[in-house]
């Protein structure tokens, strides 16, 4: 479970999310919104990475922060994240990449090697562990972006627009992969994405953002029945 | 994939412009290179020196002294820069300047300082003290403590720059240790190595500090042809040889090592992002510990000054070496940074001029400063060059050629970090040179000051090569410095050491606000 | 980054040989490159600036040997020279000089009142203002019934690791070494300086150093200058000053001399410049300021500054010691391990 309760995050005067709350159970929920709503603010919050300044944020039951006070920084809240620009480390193989947060958790080498197997071949990138980003292909790193967030085992994912940057072929494959690997582990799962129709596959619910607070939220065919904007609208009827 | 056309109308920017800049370079470093090593064939036996074990043990031990050093202060260093990157502690930004200040100096007044402090008489010495001072372990702390805010100061920046969404995917998955180890770290490796070469070569070329804890070193028997009774000039440059296997050997390393990555943070575009570490009281420690190590050797020469009572005389000797300083370093600081927007941008693009020019002028950084020094004496002491050599204009030349490499690598990191893309877009709408060496300055918008910071601060700490050459009456204030540190009062000197540092801070910042990146620029 | 700063910039950088050219020359002036340090050489050249409106622009020398020094830039500026005139802190370098024909002989008609002995007859070079070797002794370190007498306490194993010299490469220690070779010979003076390395004597980089050693009290006492020496007593540092070998070496006189360079670009203001230097009046300014001691009889002497005429002087010919310096280069370098 991730919820938001009333959370604003202000940089200076200004409120780049803006007392927004939802909460998350074991489902995928699609993020939605123009471009500059707040969708990346609203994870970067959850991940710790900004203190909201009022509201209070928790993960799996547990009080994440306090207006104005992180009680717990991003390394202990075990949520995971594929990001935009998938920040594969280059100077690290694959297998690198996902042993990273292992060797952090102190998993030992058996287990560990046993875990980044097991995430390798999820995303069917086996016998490419040894490769640098640099050397894979755009489909592979996105793999390896996924594996990476998986391979933590996290009490929640989100990822940050994950196909913003693949060609049709490929980010139908990604989409598929997805798919599956959702129905295989069910934790609060949030996708940022500005294409309804990915929303559709994923989902089973919509968290539309405009203005950096919450517009409107339900499932997709709630909010194509009673749309709150025209923003939510048009993202419902391009499903 | 073909190589793009440059628009054919405007080829002739990039002609001029390169032509331009690597002439300034060659004019500056290559005649006294010529010079120098063409006494060489004037030396009598002028290979004697290798032929005894002597020679080749001091140069293993310098190599070793410098080798030391410069793991100390990378292994210091590193974690600082870090620190006063991505931690948030209170009086940050002074206390980083308390730090960096003792390397505007040139290293033996902060070892004037330590000696102050620690030598058998000093204010917290004694006899064990003074023997540690007076060692080869006391020569190793002194320069270790001079040049480890280079090693500070370009990990900082390197960290800064390491891409913010690299860095957050580290710390969500391995919290902030192993985020700064295993991804900030090796991510800011570029700059982390040019900063392991750089006190690499000080220390190996430093005189001065070594000569005065009597531990011998190679540039001193290097020196030796060259400031003692017999002036021999070639056997000088013969024993310089070895120093251009050294010149080869750093660039390997630093290719091998850091390839033709970039020091990322004088890039542009840079995503605000949240401190890496939260504050920690242990944190302020640290960087108190920094900053006092740094000022302690400044403070007690100066404080060693007012004691003597010397302070009220500095006005009467000061003369006009801050002018003349401040005149030289800034205008070579600026020449370098034209010269060097030019050619880094050339360097990083691979271009010939600029992958050829690159050897040289290392080679002019690296090269003992007197060598160089009497180099450009022989180059430019004549009748039809007279105007030059009897100016100000001699330092210009002198600096450029000695410190012209850090400003163009400085340039061409940061050019070279930008993708490819971005170069090739510009040159397929068209744009001719000029907009996309243009585009590329706006794209890297640190790196210009970066490059001017630089190679003012370089210019203005140097001792060795201006010595040699500054005109009658408009000697730099180092020198006057060390002219007077001969029976001078020493409230004089401390004075003098003082108003450098600050004259060092103004002009960088000047340089700041001429050059810093403007919001929306 | 802006229009603005790269504008900036490449004005800086053009405007730079303009700005640069104006700094270069002015009608009436002089170029002196001095060794004589230059808190005591300054003051001598803005009095004869006062006195004679030309402007003096100078080259002073570092003590510490981080310069190749001034002697050795006016032999690489051999080609086109820069100085008019060379006052040198001691009388032996100028014979470096002289041998590569660098020194335009010119007698002052102020060198007429002083000694023979400190002047080449032709004019090449004369001498005056003299400081003289002597060992500085730190009091707290040094018992006042062994204080050292002569050189040779150097090499008592009493004093083993506790006493310092300047490096023989440079400096006037050159000099000294050098007169000892001729004093001695060569062998004698050779042995000496081994068992100065057996006894651990400090190598300092410079006199300067060897002062600040001493009165540091690193080391119980060192041999250094006449002017380094007066400057610890000055500063108030507990520390004697011993006139070594009375009696029967001497100790070892050094003038400082002036000579007017060949092809001097500036060659009348030279010759007024030299002339100025040999006067009674700077003999005077420098033993108040420097403790150097006035040659010319009838200068009066500073209580702090014994006469000449009161001190046993080793005799010396200073072109045979020049000759010395250059044979034994190679050795000493072996010496000091360089």
């Amino acid at each position: 479970m991730i919820e938001m309760r009333d959370v604003s995050v202000r940089r200076g005067e200004t409120a780049i999310l803006d007392r927004v709350s939802f909460s998350i159970g074991d489902e995928v929920v699609a993020l939605a919104g123009p471009s500059g709503s707040g969708k990346t603010t609203l994870l970067r919050a959850l991940l710790g990475l900004e203190t909201p300044s009022e509201g209070e944020v928790r993960i799996g039951g547990r009080l994440m922060s306090t207006p104005g006070r992180s009680l717990v920084p991003p390394e202990d809240r075990n949520v995971a994240m594929v990001f935009q620009d998938l920040a594969l480390w280059p100077h690290l193989s694959a297998h690198g990449n996902l042993a990273f947060g292992l060797r952090a958790r102190g998993v030992a080498k058996d287990e560990r090697e046993r875990r980044i197997a097991v995430a390798l071949t999820s995303v069917g990138l086996d016998g490419k562990g040894g490769k640098r980003p640099g050397e894979l292909s755009g489909g592979e790193r996105q793999r390896v972006a996924i594996a990476r967030a998986l391979v933590l085992d996290p009490a929640a994912l989100l990822l940050d627009e994950p196909f913003a940057s693949l060609d049709i072929m490929l980010k139908q494959e990604i989409i598929t992969l997805l798919a599956c690997l959702f129905k295989e582990r069910r934790v609060p799962t949030i996708v940022v994405t500005h294409d309804p129709r990915d929303a559709a596959v994923l989902a089973e619910r919509v968290l539309i953002i405009e203005g950096r607070r919450i517009a409107q939220q339900g499932t997709l065919a709630d909010v194509a029945r009673a749309p709150a904007t025209p923003f939510a609208e048009a993202f419902a009827r391009g499903a | 994939m073909g190589r793009p056309l440059i628009a054919a109308p405007r080829r002739w920017q990039a002609q001029v412009f390169v032509t331009g800049a690597a002439a300034v370079v060659l004019v500056a470093v290559v005649p006294p290179l010529v010079a120098t090593f063409g006494q060489i064939t004037d030396a009598k036996d002028m290979f004697a020196p290798f032929a005894t074990g002597q020679t080749w043990g001091l140069l293993l031990r310098s190599l070793a002294l410098s080798g030391v050093v410069t793991v100390l202060a990378l292994g210091v260093g590193v974690p600082l820069g870090i620190l006063f990157a991505r931690a948030q502690f209170p009086f940050q930004g002074i206390l980083l300047a308390a730090h960096l200040s003792v390397f505007f100096l040139s290293p033996f007044l902060p070892t004037l300082g330590w000696f102050h402090l620690f030598g058998r008489e000093g204010y917290l010495g004694g006899p064990a003290s003074a023997q540690i001072l007076f060692s080869e372990l006391g020569c190793v702390l002194a320069l270790t403590g001079c040049f480890l805010p280079a090693v500070t100061a370009l990990t900082a920046i390197g960290a800064r720059g390491v891409d913010a969404s690299l860095e957050e995917a580290a710390r969500i998955a391995g919290g902030p240790w192993r985020a700064a180890a295993f991804v900030v770290a090796p991510s800011a490796a570029p700059a982390i190595v040019l900063a392991g070469v750089i006190v690499f070569v000080l220390a190996f070329s430093e005189l001065g500090t070594p000569m005065f804890l009597r531990v011998d070193v190679y540039p001193a028997l290097v020196f030796s042809r060259l400031g003692g009774m017999d002036f021999a000039p070639g056997e000088a440059a013969a024993l310089a040889l070895p120093l251009v296997a050294l010149t080869a050997a750093l660039a390997w390393f630093e290719q091998r090592l850091a390839g033709r990555r970039a020091i990322a943070a004088l890039g542009g575009g840079l995503r605000a992002r949240a401190p890496l570490f939260a504050f920690r009281p242990w944190m302020l420690g640290v960087g108190l510990v920094a900053a006092i190590v740094s000022i302690a050797p400044i403070a007690t020469l100066l404080f060693h000054g007012a004691l003597n009572g010397g302070f009220a005389e500095a006005p009467r000797w000061i003369g006009d070496a801050p002018v003349n300083t401040l005149l030289a370093s800034s205008l070579a600081a600026a020449l370098m940074t034209a010269v060097g927007v030019v050619l880094g941008f050339s360097l990083a693009h691979g271009h010939a001029t600029g992958r050829w020019l690159d050897p040289v002028a290392a080679l002019a950084f690296i090269l003992p400063a007197a060598i160089l020094g009497v180099g450009i004496a022989f180059a430019w002491n004549h009748a039809a060059t007279n105007w030059l050599y009897s100016s100000v204009g001699i330092l210009v030349v002198a600096y450029v050629a000695r410190y012209s490499v850090l400003a163009t690598r400085t340039i061409a990191a940061a050019m070279a970090q930008l993708p490819r893309s971005l170069d090739d877009a510009a040159r397929t709408i068209g744009a001719g040179y000029l907009a996309r060496l243009w585009l590329h300055l706006g794209m890297a918008p640190r790196s210009m000051f970066g490059a001017f910071a630089l190679a003012l601060v370089f210019s203005l700490r140097d001792l060795e090569t201006a010595v040699l050459l500054y005109p009658p009456g408009g000697e730099p204030l180092t020198a006057r410095i060390f002219t007077l540190e001969a029976n001078g009062p020493p409230g004089v000197v401390s004075a003098l050491a003082g108003l450098h540092v600050l004259i060092t801070f103004a002009a960088a910042s000047v340089g700041w606000l001429l050059l810093r990146p403007r919001s929306g620029a | 980054m802006n229009r603005r700063s790269l504008l900036a910039l490449s004005g800086a950088a053009a405007v730079a040989p303009l700005g640069l050219a104006g700094c270069s020359q002015s009608a009436q002036d002089v170029v002196a490159y001095t060794s004589v340090d230059q808190v005591f050489s300054e003051p001598v050249f803005q009095a004869f600036e006062r006195q004679s409106g030309i402007r003096v622009r100078a080259v002073y020398d570092t003590e510490e040997t981080k310069s190749t020094g001034v002697l050795n830039r006016l032999i690489a500026e051999a080609q086109n020279p820069q100085a008019d005139v060379f006052w040198s802190g001691d009388p032996v370098r100028p014979f470096q000089l002289i041998r590569r024909s660098l020194v335009e002989p010119y007698v002052s008609p102020q060198s007429a009142g002083l000694p023979d002995a400190f002047k080449a007859a032709d004019g090449a070079w004369t001498g005056f203002a003299a400081r003289a070797r002597v060992l500085l002794v730190n009091k707290e370190r040094v018992p006042e019934n062994e204080t050292p007498r002569g050189l040779r306490d150097l090499a008592d194993a009493r004093w083993r690791g506790q006493t310092v010299v300047a490096n023989p490469l440079f400096g006037t220690t050159t000099m000294h070494v050098a007169a000892l070779a001729s004093a001695w010979g060569e062998e004698a003076m050779r042995a000496f300086l081994t068992e100065l390395k057996s006894n651990e004597v400090r190598i300092a980089s410079s006199n300067g150093e060897v002062r600040r050693l001493v009165v540091a009290g690193e080391v119980a006492f060192g041999l250094t200058d006449t002017d380094d020496a007066n400057e610890a007593l000055r500063a108030g540092a507990s520390v004697s000053v011993v006139y070594p070998d009375q009696d029967d070496l001497g100790v070892l006189v050094m003038p400082t001399s002036v000579m007017l360079m060949r092809g001097a670009p500036r060659s009348t203001t030279g010759r007024a410049l030299v002339d100025y230097l040999l006067s009674a009046e700077v003999e005077r300014q420098m033993a108040e300021s420097a403790a150097h001691m006035p040659l010319r009889p009838g200068v009066p002497t500073p209580s702090n500054v014994r006469p000449v005429s009161d001190l046993r002087a080793m005799q010396v010919d200073y072109a045979r010691v020049a000759d010395q310096i250059e044979a034994q280069q190679d050795w000493l370098r072996q010496w000091v391990g360089l």
